[in-house]
């Protein structure tokens, strides 16, 4: 089954690079996963169309209100994991939230 | 310089040829290295695990080298620098390549301008034909693709002949085909290449390099070559293995010319820092004109030539600007005022002419100037030199006295307490606790002073100057003590003795080293147990950081506690030591340990023997099988304490001020499981005693006072940053996420931004950000772990981004943060200005407010 991942940073960029990342681990391992990157400004609209939220450890403090308005399975990606794009592990906390 | 596992196993290799003897044993070898023998038998194991040598089966057990057939193979890596380091994991790779069944892998070999590929290919190959997985006289054969750039024809009739039938390829068959800068290879002569190899039979096995993993995309050339080799840039390795690239080409020079080089401290620097963009073979290429310039100018004479920064290349002089960086690593690797000098045998190292603090200095000012530096180069290099020295001295001064009993061996009670009291003085006026250090060492320079053993100095006035200026109120302490001198002993101290007096007041010596890591003891009764224990613990880890000591149960408690401190001050480095112990009055001992050396000690019971000798006592003593069992596991259980969080506060002015400081931070501090506990300053001897009294029960997170008591290494947070940090970061504060985020891996970091970013140069981005990130803790208030590490991602994309002329994301609510933030964007702009000028970027209004955003949660 494939999984849909929202990653939200406060540009979208950063998540960016973490995007390319986890696509590039999603078809080194056969993992069918569909990722996308969005700034702040720019999740509400789009954020249906995915199964789980990521949120940058910058944007961290907006974990209640996206929950809030988003209403979806969310999660905040550790900063050790983040800053180094240590997939395996990020993967690892979707399984949390979204089982 | 050779490591002891190096010299373990060259002395094994040189004793086994001897038949008879079938090997040597350990306690052989630790008397030939007078070692401990767990020492020894620790680097055994190890060296058994990587397969360098066998251990015999039965008593005693012996232990010798390979076959010589292996020995042959290991020494292929002999000279190779790095081999148990950085590249230990590309020879492995090699070595799984060459032993790979029936036919050695084809293999790739990725790694940046002079990072060693070609050698690494001869390496694969000499490998390959000592462990005989060639057949003798195996050919092998290079070619450079980049020669062949853009006339594919030519590298098609080179490489396998015009009628596709010889070439290159033919003449490697049975042997090894190295393609040096495949990536100058088209794709089609890749593909056709491809087609060729055969994963059994005659045809070459094929060795390939490029500078990128992505140079290479067919995935039919790929599926023919399934081991990759990465090797890292200079950069990127220890700079210990910089400094013994070093070492060895300036030994090869220092051959070829036939004359001894000698190499001042200061350039050895240069070259350990400099920027090296084409990597080894840069600094190969750079020790090698420098060296011919020396030659060129010295070529008459027959003495031994100095080497000048001069003599080398511009670029080389690059190294002194980064100065410092690495200081506390280097000054274990280069003890300050030596020359090294190479014969091309070997290498001695010489300390230069003692002299005093100020003669040294001048002649070394003196020395940089005739060097052409300029004033600004010269300057960091003299502060640094100055605080060294003055270390070394008081190092030296204090190094036989540990309390004031010893003190008053050496110096008469007069003296100490004129000192004493003036340090009291000292304290009150500089309002900062002094070390017991500073006040030993004085004592003993004042002593030396007075009985007339320090020469005259030769001070420099325009030095003098400028340290009066910089300490005044340390210089005026000097002046006070040089009165009360005066007036108690008659003598007049002179100036250049105040500025030393003072210097005392100014510098401190560093409890521990910064560098380092914890390292593990196991404390025990019996013999052998803790050694066994650390032996299997080293054995399955390959960590080298655990160590034994041998409780004796027929020594005193004196004789235990002198020889536990004196091992856990050889093991320590400089980051504290976990004991694992079995014995009752063990948490004392060490507590007194971590006090007397200053060493952080952390406890952990394994109280085996005690359970033992309970329940042997128990099991005889008649009562229910359960209820022994029940009453035994009481008694370990007591053993495992609650540990317990604290906080202490501290004020100066006594202990109302930290119960103030207490309700503010339990109001806002959001502190769970953290009891905060005020204590007051006044009494350093008391105070130290109830942090012992903390610290057995639990762990003291941080310190909150008026000023840094510098107990026991234990994070401090000034009462000031306490008040300025906004409430809602205070918790932030009081978790010293500082320490949190030390443990953030920068290397792994950068290297990853690395892989994704296209427009800016990686190792210049971790120069300037990090620093730009320290500021903005500084000015704005420490950032949580979170907020710093995704704010470093978001900058690191951000700076891509605008390089690469990207589009900044506009933000709506700009106006809104400028409105209430005006203050702390101005602030934040200017902090952002060294990004601006090292990138060439200009960051918008948009960018900052996202930046501004993430700083203060808006």
């Amino acid at each position: 089954m494939e999984r849909k991942i929202l990653l939200i940073c406060a540009g979208g960029m950063s998540t960016g690079i973490l995007m390319k990342k986890m696509e590039q681990y999603a078809a080194e391992h056969g993992i069918a996963l569909q990722v996308e990157a969005v700034g702040m400004s720019a999740y509400e609209d789009v954020c249906h169309q995915y199964d789980v939220i990521l949120l940058g450890p910058q944007v961290s403090y907006k974990k209640a209100e996206i929950e809030q308005t988003s209403q979806m399975p969310l999660a905040v990606i550790a900063a050790y994991d983040y800053a180094v794009g240590n997939v395996a592990n990020i993967m690892k906390q979707v399984d949390e939230i979204y089982p | 310089m050779k490591s002891n596992k190096e010299k373990v196993y060259d002395f094994i290799r040189l004793h086994d040829t001897d038949e008879k003897s079938g090997g040597v044993s350990t306690a052989y070898i630790a008397e030939a290295f007078s070692m401990q023998r767990t020492n020894v038998s620790r680097i055994l194991n190890a060296l058994v695990q990587e397969g360098k040598i066998h251990k015999t089966v039965g008593r005693p057990v012996l232990y010798r080298g390979g076959s010589p057939e292996e020995k042959r193979a290991e020494d292929c890596f002999a000279e190779l620098i790095g081999k148990d380091g950085s590249l230990r994991h590309a020879v492995q790779l090699m070595k799984a390549a060459v032993l790979y069944p029936k036919k050695s892998l084809n293999t790739i070999i990725v790694g940046a301008r002079g990072t060693g590929k070609r050698r690494m290919a001869e390496l694969m190959y000499q490998y390959a034909a000592a462990c005989r997985r060639l057949p003798e006289n195996a050919a092998y054969i290079q070619m450079n693709c980049r020669d062949f750039s853009g006339a594919e024809k030519r590298a098609e009739a080179e490489l396998f002949g015009e009628n596709r039938n010889g070439g290159l390829w033919k003449q490697a068959e049975r042997g090894m085909l190295y393609l040096d800068n495949v990536q100058y290879l088209g794709g089609g002569l890749r593909r056709f290449l491809a087609g060729r190899i055969q994963e059994e039979g005659d045809g070459p096995v094929v060795i390939i390099s490029c500078t990128e993993e992505s140079q290479i995309a067919e995935e039919e050339v790929l599926a023919k070559f399934p081991m990759i080799i990465h090797l890292p840039t200079l950069a990127e390795r220890p700079i210990t293995e910089r400094m013994e690239m070093i070492q060895s080409l300036f030994s090869r020079e220092a051959s070829r010319i036939g004359r001894r080089l000698i190499v001042k401290e200061e350039l050895f620097r240069c070259l350990l820092f400099y920027d090296c963009e084409a990597n080894y073979h840069q600094l190969k290429g750079d020790i090698r004109i420098g060296c011919a310039n020396a030659y060129v100018r010295e070529y008459r004479s027959r003495e031994d030539i100095l080497l000048y920064i001069s003599d080398f290349e511009h670029r080389v002089r690059g190294g002194l600007l980064r100065w410092g960086t690495k200081s506390a690593e280097l000054d274990r690797l280069l003890p300050g005022n030596c020359s090294y000098s190479f014969d091309g045998n070997r290498i001695y190292v010489q300390e230069d002419e003692e002299g005093n603090l100020y003669e040294r200095l001048h002649k070394k000012a003196m020395a940089l100037d005739a060097e052409g530096l300029t004033q600004e180069e010269i300057y960091p290099i003299l502060s640094e030199e100055v605080e060294r020295s003055f270390g070394q001295y008081q190092k030296e001064l204090v190094k036989e006295v540990g309390n004031r009993e010893q003190l008053a061996v050496l110096v008469e009670r007069r003296l100490v307490e004129l000192v004493d009291i003036f340090m009291r003085r000292a304290e009150t006026e500089l309002a900062r606790t002094l070390d017991d250090n500073i006040f030993y060492g004085l004592c003993l320079h004042l002593k030396s002073v007075l009985s007339g053993k320090v020469g005259k100095n030769f001070a420099d006035k325009g030095q003098m100057a400028r340290f009066r200026q910089m300490h005044q109120r340390e210089y005026g302490l000097g002046a006070e003590l040089a009165e009360r001198i005066y007036a108690a002993y008659g003598t007049m101290l002179p100036e250049e003795e105040i500025i030393l007096i003072t210097m005392f007041l100014c510098y401190e010596i560093p409890m521990a080293q910064q560098n380092g890591s914890p390292v593990i003891l196991f404390a025990f009764y019996g013999e052998g147990i803790a050694s066994s224990i650390v032996n299997t613990i080293v054995g399955l880890t390959h960590f080298e950081n655990v160590y034994s000591f041998e409780l004796i149960y027929a020594a005193d408690k004196k004789q235990n506690y002198d020889s536990l401190k004196r091992c856990i001050s050889e093991i320590h480095r400089g980051k504290g030591v976990y004991v694992v112990y079995d014995g009752d009055f063990l948490p004392e001992m060490l507590d007194e340990i971590a006090e007397d050396t200053g060493i952080l000690i952390r406890q952990f019971p394994a109280p085996v023997t005690t359970m033992g000798i309970e329940l042997a006592r128990k099991a005889f003593s008649g009562i229910a099988p359960d209820e022994a069992y029940q009453e035994v596991l009481c008694g370990i259980n007591a053993f495992a304490k609650e540990h317990r969080n604290y906080i202490v506060t501290l004020c100066t002015t006594g202990k109302g001020g930290a119960e103030e400081i207490k309700n503010y931070i339990e109001r806002y501090g959001e502190l769970e499981n953290i009891q905060v506990i005020p204590l007051s300053m006044n009494d350093r001897a008391a105070l130290k005693e109830a942090f012992r009294r903390l610290l057995r029960k639990g762990t003291i997170r941080c310190v909150v006072g008026t000023y840094d008591p510098k107990l026991f290494s234990i994070p401090f947070c000034s009462v000031g940053e306490v008040f300025r940090t906004p409430k809602e970061r205070l918790p932030a504060l009081l978790r010293a996420e500082r320490m949190l985020k030390e443990q953030l891996d920068y290397t792994a970091i950068f290297e990853y931004l690395g892989q994704q970013l296209v427009h800016v140069d990686i190792a210049r981005l971790e120069k300037v950000l990090l620093e730009v990130l320290k500021e903005i803790n500084k000015t704005l208030g420490e950032m949580s772990l979170d907020t710093e590490a995704g704010l470093l991602l978001h900058l690191a994309c951000c700076i891509d981004r605008l390089k690469g002329n990207g589009v900044s994301p506009v933000n709506p609510r700009k106006a809104a943060i400028l409105n209430s933030h005006g203050k702390e964007f101005r602030r934040l702009l200017k902090l952002l200005r060294p990004l601006e000028k090292n990138f060439h970027i200009i960051i918008n209004d948009d960018e900052a407010a996202n930046i501004l955003a993430i700083i203060y949660h808006l």
